[in-house]
């Protein structure tokens, strides 16, 4: 396999200014991150209360989630938080009080879900609802057991007209996954109450932590309303009694790290076997620095760059083995590994044409055959438009990719590098396509095409619409409006409006990318990883 | 009296060894340089026992405590004639002194390797021994013989008699089993109870006497051999007043505090008494030294029919083989040299490496040797006899005597440099063991002076502690800990390397708790590391006084602070056994030594009560001439078993002797409830507070591991 020859001019000014852009953007991404680790909720906009919040978990003693989280994992083990910044540009704190995520315990790569019960006492809005399905699905989908350590005020109220139909689904997804042999294990350290009771009734395992959880449909007030009884919180919901009169809960833990401990006792216990190949060679790290990703990327998604670039610094010994290299060239497709895992790579170097349909298509049939995980790199501006190309048949060739993409069952990793727009989006394997994780570099920008293009189309579509009424059309008068526009695109189309809105799993540092992907497969091929088999290749 | 019996001479040809570590290595040695076949007897927790590999052939005996099998006669006997052996050597302790079995031996038709049974019986009861003594014109401390039904009045008028301080002994004892110190008459009666249950549980024989206690003395002992042709030699003498428990740790010779004058007249005495009864064989006869110059005055303290342990002290310094010269006067030969050709060279010192807690009242402790180097001393000077290898087990069954370290050199000041620096190369990991203590001993002030009395350790027990770290020697181990404990390696064997605690979401560092002795106490603290880009930031807290769980709030604890540090090493790391390695702490570098390992039992004791996914690790750090262990804790420690906290529990593994209450009792705090024995000695379990006794959980004979609980207490309440 030949090791890709970078040709990355890292002394030149375009790569000093990317470079500076992608740091400038990961210094407000650091800001954001460490205001939800900080706890709180208000996303580092009331510091005041969001200490005051913090201060009062402080004193009855308890942790804060990703605390919690470090004590369930093994010592060493890496975690990678899942849309740490969902909820971005929403009505919903930063984060939605809920933190996700993979990391190992006991020897056993698993997915974690931990309530912040600093963020409005841990009640569910509609991002925590959405980040918590998605945590879901990431275990069904890649095999994952599920361990939620639950604190939580239930529903968050004024919003329960948004969460309450979506919601309920989670439930029934616990016991899918159980149904499916996915573990889903709760520990429970405060309150879990009405319909969030249901997280330890559908799991697997309820650990509830002693003189803390309180786990029942419906507290004092409730009960005193609906059936006139006078009760306390202990009788209906605690843990002892859970424990010893109820028998919801498997373990009684003496206090937090207890909990955590019988957790990670579960694990062990789970005789848990990865069905997944395991890495089929060592690990060897690239052969160009990671660093350099920083400038490879401009942050005007109109610039191009060399995609073999990014390619070069993720993937082991920057081997790349490249298939069908003098055809279809602006999307690259080969193979290469990854953290020893073997992957088919499809990296876009802007606009597909017919060419590259097919190429793509065929390739992807390539990697269903040899069951190898495919890695969907994009940077697309989307497919050509034109009359030569329609005449071509660019819908039949763009509709093949979009066929052989969707159809494809070997698991699937996209990553946003640039631009990600128009159908290319769906041809690349985009969020809807249900690639088992999305991955977004800071500059990413996605939308149904670039806010200039959206603009000059809005225009050209007044103007048109104008003069046929036999009117003149005033471009200066229509500026503002096509400005107004155009800014509202490009504020849609952020990465962190992406990540805010769960369209990606998290945006992450450029030069994490091979971590984060490696991390990815690792969980991959906690399945099987399976392609179809209704044809031979198609040759095309 | 001269010889009243006379040994055959008859050549051995195989010799079995009625002992087992390091001197059953020692025995089977001198046996392989003259040719001698050798046969070792081993109980079952000993059958991996270096010795039991080294010797010709080996057999096994019956049952796990001493009394089971090396004490028990008649196995030992069966063993001689199954193994085809001629003739026995009982090494010291176990059946070293009993005349009985030596008759048997000699009834059987084997060669005895010691003195004959009649100066034995002479010797064995010390009272007796003191009578021979003083016949002889031996020097005797003030002392008193008890009946077995004396009164306490009658207990008491003793008592002044003798003077107090005084000790209470057991007539058949040796080794400071079942001795006792009284300082005033109140203490007395309890003594005596105590010496005589234990005198009756090692011994067989509950008889004890009364001696004053002289303080502040030296122990100084002569060797002594005797040939069945009536020569009667001195190998000069040894010091051995640095005690623990009135057991010896630090032996030397020539004596750094007899006079001239007294040693000349104690060889004397020496030699008078063993001819007296007709001596054969190695002996030694100890006495206490009092006094300085010329008011120097020295008593008669007891006659050992046996090798001593500290017998290399004396092969060190002379250049003879002690237990050459038993084989050849045991086959009727004649003592090699004479008196006046034995000569003595240079200063030898040895010390007893023993597995115990010397900052814990010596408490036993018992494991796996995971570690022990003898290699790293290359030293034609330094002598090692020891009776474990790495893997071996240290079974509460036995004396926890691990090895003993000999180092000669020209001058006193020379052995004691040379044997400290010895010391200091030893690996040995996997049971907590005395030898920071014993270093500390011979690297002080106070016996570089030679002011060796036997109050030595109790005039300076901050010895006991080994060697007292400084704050920033600390810190520098607790960075290299941190850096050992978080750094990048493989998990579980996945093929794949995970980038070690990655985070993609920084502010939470990754932590881990470890407990480490300064001093006499445990102190516990945590370690952070935060993954970082260019390096990782670590947490470091001298104390923590716990595990810190709150990850998030160490960048405003004022107890941590943050270090960039990294840990280079050659060697493929980490690895269990102390290895070089450089550790660069904000851009300075320094040599330290870092193993890291799987096998402490302080870090699994804990890791018991949750942690069984969570390897118990350990580090041991060098650096600055100081060696220190630090054992993860996890922060779940205990969690969960509340209810076993607070009751009184036996220390360590062991056989109860007594059972002091009954269910119902009221006891007051401090209150006796159980006597364990365990390593030989007594450990008496106490009520911590005021209560009524609501049940008891052991009866007298059982067998109990460590951390049972021996009985339920309900705390009397105040009204």
């Amino acid at each position: 396999m030949a090791r890709i020859v970078s040709r990355l001019d890292v002394g030149g000014p375009g790569y000093a200014a990317s470079r500076g852009a992608m740091l400038t953007s990961l210094g407000e991404i650091d800001g954001l991150l460490a205001a939800v680790v900080g706890g709180g909720g208000s996303g580092g906009t009331n510091l005041a209360k969001d200490a005051a919040s913090v201060a009062k978990l402080r004193s009855r003693g308890k942790l804060m989630p990703r605390e919690r989280i470090g004590l369930l994992l093994d010592r060493g083990s890496a975690f990678l938080e899942l849309s740490p910044l969902a909820g971005w540009g929403t009505d919903d704190p930063l984060g939605g009080g809920l933190v996700t995520g993979i990391g190992t315990i006991s020897g056993v790569q698993c997915v974690i879900s931990a309530n912040d019960p600093t963020v409005k006492g841990g009640a569910q809005g509609q991002t925590s609802v959405a980040k918590g399905l998605r945590a879901m699905e990431i275990a069904r989908v890649n095999r994952l057991p599920l361990i939620s350590l639950t604190e939580s005020a239930g529903a968050d109220l004024p919003k329960q007209a948004e969460i309450f139909v979506p919601g309920g689904a989670s439930f029934k997804n616990l016991t899918r996954l159980s149904a499916l042999g996915i573990p889903t294990i709760t520990l429970v350290f405060g309150s879990s109450t009405a319909g969030g009771a249901y997280v330890p009734g559908m799991s697997d395992y309820v650990v509830l932590q002693k003189d803390s959880a309180r786990v029942y449909l419906g507290g004092p007030p409730l009960v005193k309303m609906a059936i006139d009884e006078d009760a306390d919180e202990e009788s209906l919901g605690g843990a002892e009694m859970h424990a010893r009169v109820s028998g919801l809960a498997d373990y009684l833990a003496a206090d937090e790290p207890d909990a955590l401990r019988i957790g990670r006792e579960i694990v062990g216990h789970l005789n848990w076997r990865r069905q997944g190949p395991g890495p089929t060679r060592a690990s060897v790290p690239p052969a160009y620095d990671e660093d350099e990703l920083l400038g490879i990327a401009s942050a005007d998604v109109r610039v191009p760059f060399e995609v073999r670039e990014v390619i070069a610094r993720i993937v082991d010994g920057s081997e790349f083995e490249e298939f069908k290299p003098l055809y279809g060239t602006t999307l690259v497709t080969g193979w290469a590994h990854l953290g020893g895992h073997p992957v088919g790579i499809l990296a876009n170097n802007g606009i597909l044409f017919s060419e590259e349909a097919e190429k793509g298509a065929q390739f992807i049939q390539l990697c269903e055959r040899h069951e190898v995980p495919i890695l969907f790199v994009q940077n697309i501006t989307g497919f050509m438009v034109g009359t030569r190309y329609e005449q071509g048949g660019i819908i039949k060739d763009g509709a093949k990719l979009i066929n052989a993409v969707s159809n494809s069952t070997v698991p699937h990793l996209t990553l946003m590098v640039g631009a990600s727009y128009g159908a290319g989006n769906y041809g690349m394997s985009g969020r809807s396509y249900d690639p088992r994780f999305v991955f977004t570099w800071p500059n990413h920008r996605i939308a149904v095409m670039g806010p200039k293009q959206l603009g000059g189309v809005l225009e050209i579509v007044a103007r048109q619409r104008t003069e046929a009424a036999g009117q003149a059309f005033d471009s200066a008068a229509f500026a503002p409006m096509r400005e107004a526009f155009e800014s509202q695109v490009e504020a849609q189309s952020t990465a962190l409006y992406a990540t805010g809105r769960l369209w990606d799993d998290g945006i992450i540092d450029p030069r994490d990318t091979r971590t984060v992907l490696d991390l990815a497969l690792q969980a991959i091929h906690s399945a099987t990883v399976q392609g179809s088999n209704s044809y031979g290749v198609f040759r095309m | 009296m001269t010889m009243t019996e006379s040994v055959a001479a008859q050549p051995i040809t195989r010799l079995l060894v009625a002992n087992r570590g390091e001197i059953a290595r020692r025995v089977i040695r001198t046996c392989d340089e003259l040719g001698i076949e050798t046969v070792a007897v081993f109980s079952e927790p000993d059958r991996g026992a270096p010795y039991v590999d080294e010797a010709t052939v080996a057999v096994a005996l019956r049952g796990r405590t001493s009394a089971e099998s090396y004490l028990d006669v008649e196995q030992v006997l069966e063993a001689a004639r199954r193994s085809g052996a001629d003739a026995i050597h009982p090494g010291y302790g176990f059946l070293s002194e009993n005349a009985d079995f030596a008759q048997a031996v000699t009834d059987a038709g084997l060669v005895w390797v010691g003195p004959t049974p009649s100066a034995m019986r002479a010797m064995a009861l010390k009272v007796e021994a003191k009578r021979i003594a003083a016949a002889a014109g031996v020097p005797l401390v003030p002392g008193a013989e008890l009946d077995g039904d004396v009164t306490e009045p009658d207990l008491l008028t003793t008592g002044e008699k003798v003077g107090y301080p005084l000790l209470v002994k057991a007539s058949a004892g040796g080794g400071g089993k079942g001795m006792r110190i009284v300082r005033t008459s109140d203490a007395l009666a309890e003594a005596v109870t105590g010496a005589r249950r234990e005198a009756a549980a090692s011994f067989g024989d509950p008889t004890v006497f009364l001696e004053r206690y002289v303080e502040r003395a030296r122990h100084v002992e002569v060797q002594v051999f005797g040939d069945s042709h009536g020569a009667v030699v001195h190998l000069f003498e040894r010091e051995c007043s640095i005690q623990r428990r009135h057991q010896k740790i630090v032996e030397e010779s020539p004596s750094p505090g007899a006079t001239g004058s007294v040693l000349a007249r104690m060889y004397a005495a020496a030699t008078t008494l063993a001819a007296a009864i007709g001596y054969v064989g190695a002996g030694t006869v100890e006495f206490l030294v009092a006094g300085d110059g010329a008011a120097q005055e020295f008593f008669f303290l007891e006659m050992n029919t046996r090798l001593q342990v500290e017998h290399p002290v004396t092969e060190m310094v002379t250049g003879l083989d002690l237990v050459a010269w038993q084989l050849e006067v045991s086959q009727g030969g004649r003592l090699p040299l004479q008196q006046m050709e034995i000569q003595r060279s240079g200063h030898a010192i040895e010390v007893r490496l023993y597995a115990e807690d010397p900052a814990r009242d010596f408490l036993p402790s018992t494991g796996t040797v995971a570690t022990f180097d003898e290699w790293c001393i290359d030293d034609a000077d330094v002598r090692i006899d020891s009776g474990v290898a790495a893997g071996s087990a240290v079974s509460p069954f036995y004396d926890p005597m691990l090895a003993k370290v000999i180092a000669r050199g020209e001058s006193r000041a020379a052995a004691a440099a040379s044997l400290g620096s010895a010391l200091a190369r030893l690996r040995i990991n996997g049971v907590t063991t005395n030898i920071d203590s014993l270093i500390a001993i011979l690297r002080s002030p106070g016996f570089g002076e030679g002011t060796t009395t036997t109050s030595f350790l109790s005039d300076h027990p901050e010895l006991l502690l080994g060697t007292l770290v400084p704050a920033e020697v600390r810190r520098l181990h607790l960075v290299t800990c941190a850096v050992a404990l978080l750094e990048p390696e493989p998990l579980h064997g996945q093929a794949v390397p995970m980038t070690r605690g990655w985070r993609n979401v920084g502010g939470v560092p990754e932590l881990v708790s470890v407990r480490y002795r300064d001093g006499a106490d445990d102190v516990e603290t945590t370690l952070g590391r935060s993954w970082g880009r260019g390096g990782a930031t670590y947490w470091i807290a001298l104390d923590t006084d716990g595990p810190v769980t709150a990850a998030q709030t160490l960048a405003t604890d004022p107890r941590f602070e943050r270090i960039s540090a990294r840990l280079e090493s050659e060697d493929r790391w980490p690895s269990p056994e102390v290895r070089p390695a450089r550790l660069e702490i904000d851009g300075v570098r320094q040599a330290v030594g870092c193993g890291v390992g799987d096998d402490h039992p302080g870090a699994s004791d804990r890791a018991i009560t949750g942690a069984a996914p969570v390897p118990g690790r350990s580090v041991v750090v060098e650096s600055h001439g100081v060696r220190a262990r630090y054992d993860v804790v996890t922060p779940w420690a205990g969690s969960g078993h509340a209810a076993a906290a607070g009751a009184p529990s036996t220390p360590v593994p062991g056989t109860v002797t007594h059972v002091a209450v009954l269910v119902g009792d009221v006891v007051e705090a401090g209150a006796a409830l159980v006597v364990l024995e365990a390593m030989k000695m007594e450990h008496t379990i106490r009520a911590d507070t005021a209560a009524t006794v609501s049940a008891i959980h052991v009866t007298t004979g059982q067998s109990v591991e460590a951390h049972t609980i021996v009985a339920t207490l309900t705390p009397t309440l105040d009204s």
